[in-house]
């Protein structure tokens, strides 16, 4: 059973800098949500603060009944709600297919890796870098993969926890336009299969062909919220990020 | 030839090949585009363009010369720069000594008051927010700052990864519009870009580039309406969407 994610009136400011005020915002299980909005507009904030990396200042987050103000990010994670980063924040000295089993063991460092990589788990794994195409470099150290592969393979890995809530910050950047349209499509089969999506991404090609509703923010708050036409038809929308 | 690749073979430590027998040149003054999948070597290329890399085999002649293996500080002196993917201005320092830096190597003071004055003047934002730590600049801003730094030498090849990645659609579009003026002002551009429409159509040569050699080059705008590119490069993401029915913004302008 997926659940919505319900943001209400969530402030954050860093120093003097407000990053989110009075932000409000709620993503539909079973949708695949789009965050849009100039840089330095709040929304990788947004996803520190729902994911536990943030505490906000003030606000509530919550995912179904669960209030998620306060949990930490490894408690979020086991409530089903995964992320991916704007820079890849992968084990750069293990292994791709060491990186894969991260999420999914719940063990200290120490013991991750003594009971070995096998049977179901491994096949997922490698089902998994197969898909993105980085299967071959399965005993490489991650550190060693281009940028792209990294991204590859940091979503990858987001999968492997089967989240219920995937959300993605800026998936499609970096990524060759073929591995865009296969990210695309298997988003769409995993949304087909009741995973929801929560997506920062400036390839508004993307956004506007796989995101339904996109929720707008400017300057720490929701500015716009509809479907990609109303969103892209939206004065404010133009005035604040799309441009003329 | 402002710069020749012959077979050029190099990789990381004690791992694999990545460049597998690069073929390219570069003109005095072109515009070439590198695309191609993750993985394919386009980064490792640039890093050995600018002398971070060493190759293992093959020639890299520069205005005749070899310089395959040199160091990048004497390279970034005979004029090839390079602005790396990510982020790399430097946070605390202001915006003003971010562009400075770039003159770091220029010993004669005219000189770098002459090129400091040149990327001021390409890039206002560098005298407009002068006294602002880049930190606290936009993403499109810090690559505007890191792209000026670049040009304080007034480089004769400037290689640029993936300038756009990151950056919201407008501040993309001013990335890019900086680029051409660059290249019509005289500077030979090296880019690599994963959004191939918008690095193809602005560049007017491209490159794709596979498992580490050139596959297949050609005009920008001949590789953006080949179908097989298309269709193996370019994908679905390429194409631009239907036109927005009569009073709506155009979607094209946004991709």
């Amino acid at each position: 059973m997926t659940k919505d994610l319900a943001v209400h009136s969530v402030a954050k400011s860093f120093g003097g800098v407000t990053a989110l005020s009075e932000c409000s915002l709620e993503v539909r299980a079973g949708s695949i949500t789009a965050l849009i909005g100039p840089n330095g507009s709040g929304k990788t904030t947004l996803f520190n603060c729902v994911t536990g990396f943030y505490r906000p200042d003030q606000g509530e987050m919550r995912f179904g009944e669960t209030v998620l103000t306060g949990l930490r990010p490894n408690q979020i994670v086991h409530l089903g709600i995964a992320r991916t980063f704007q820079i890849t924040r992968i084990f750069k000295n293990m292994t791709v297919l060491e990186n894969m089993i991260v999420p999914v063991r719940q063990l200290g460092m120490r013991t991750l890796f003594t009971a070995g990589i096998k049977g179901h788990e491994r096949e997922r794994a490698e089902a998994l870098l197969e898909f993105f195409g980085i299967a071959f470099l399965r005993d490489e150290m991650a550190g060693r993969l281009s940028f792209g592969q990294q991204k590859l393979l940091e979503l990858a890995a987001a999968l492997m926890a089967e989240p219920t809530l995937l959300m993605l910050d800026e998936p499609a950047g970096g990524l060759n336009p073929v591995m865009i349209d296969r990210l695309t499509g298997y988003i769409r089969e995993l949304n087909a299969d009741g995973m929801t999506f929560l997506i920062i991404e400036h390839n508004m090609g993307f956004v506007m062909q796989l995101c339904e509703p996109v929720i707008v923010i400017h300057r720490g708050r929701v500015i716009a919220r509809g479907t990609p036409a109303a969103v892209r038809a939206n004065p404010a929308v133009l005035d604040a990020y799309l441009g003329d | 030839m402002l710069i020749q690749l012959d077979s050029v073979v190099a990789g990381y430590g004690s791992g694999g090949d990545i460049l597998r027998g690069v073929d390219l040149s570069l003109e005095q003054g072109a515009f070439t585009c590198l695309i191609g999948p993750n993985g394919a070597g386009k980064s490792t290329l640039l890093r050995t363009l600018c002398g971070l890399l060493k190759p293992r085999a093959g020639r890299i002649l520069f205005r005749g010369q070899d310089i395959g293996g040199q160091r990048p500080d004497l390279l970034f002196r005979a004029g090839i720069a390079h602005v790396p993917q990510g982020r790399s201005t430097f946070p605390q320092m202001s915006v003003w000594e971010n562009v400075a830096m770039g003159g770091y190597s220029l010993r004669d003071p005219q000189l770098l008051r002459k090129g400091l004055a040149q990327a001021a003047k390409l890039f206002p934002i560098v005298t407009e927010q002068r006294h602002k730590a880049a930190g606290l600049l936009s993403g499109g801003e810090q690559k505007q700052v890191e792209i000026a730094r670049a040009m304080v030498t007034q480089p004769t090849l400037l290689l640029l990864d993936e300038p756009t990645l990151g950056l919201e659609p407008r501040a993309a579009r001013v990335v890019v519009d900086k680029m051409r003026v660059l290249n019509e002002l005289g500077t030979t551009i090296l880019l690599v870009e994963q959004n191939a429409r918008m690095g193809l159509s602005a560049a007017r040569w491209g490159c794709i580039m596979e498992l580490g050699t050139i596959k297949l080059q050609g005009m920008g705008d001949q590789l953006l309406n080949d179908p097989q590119v298309k269709r193996l490069y370019l994908g679905q993401a390429a194409e631009p969407e239907q036109p927005a029915p009569d009073g709506e913004p155009d979607a094209r302008r946004v991709l």
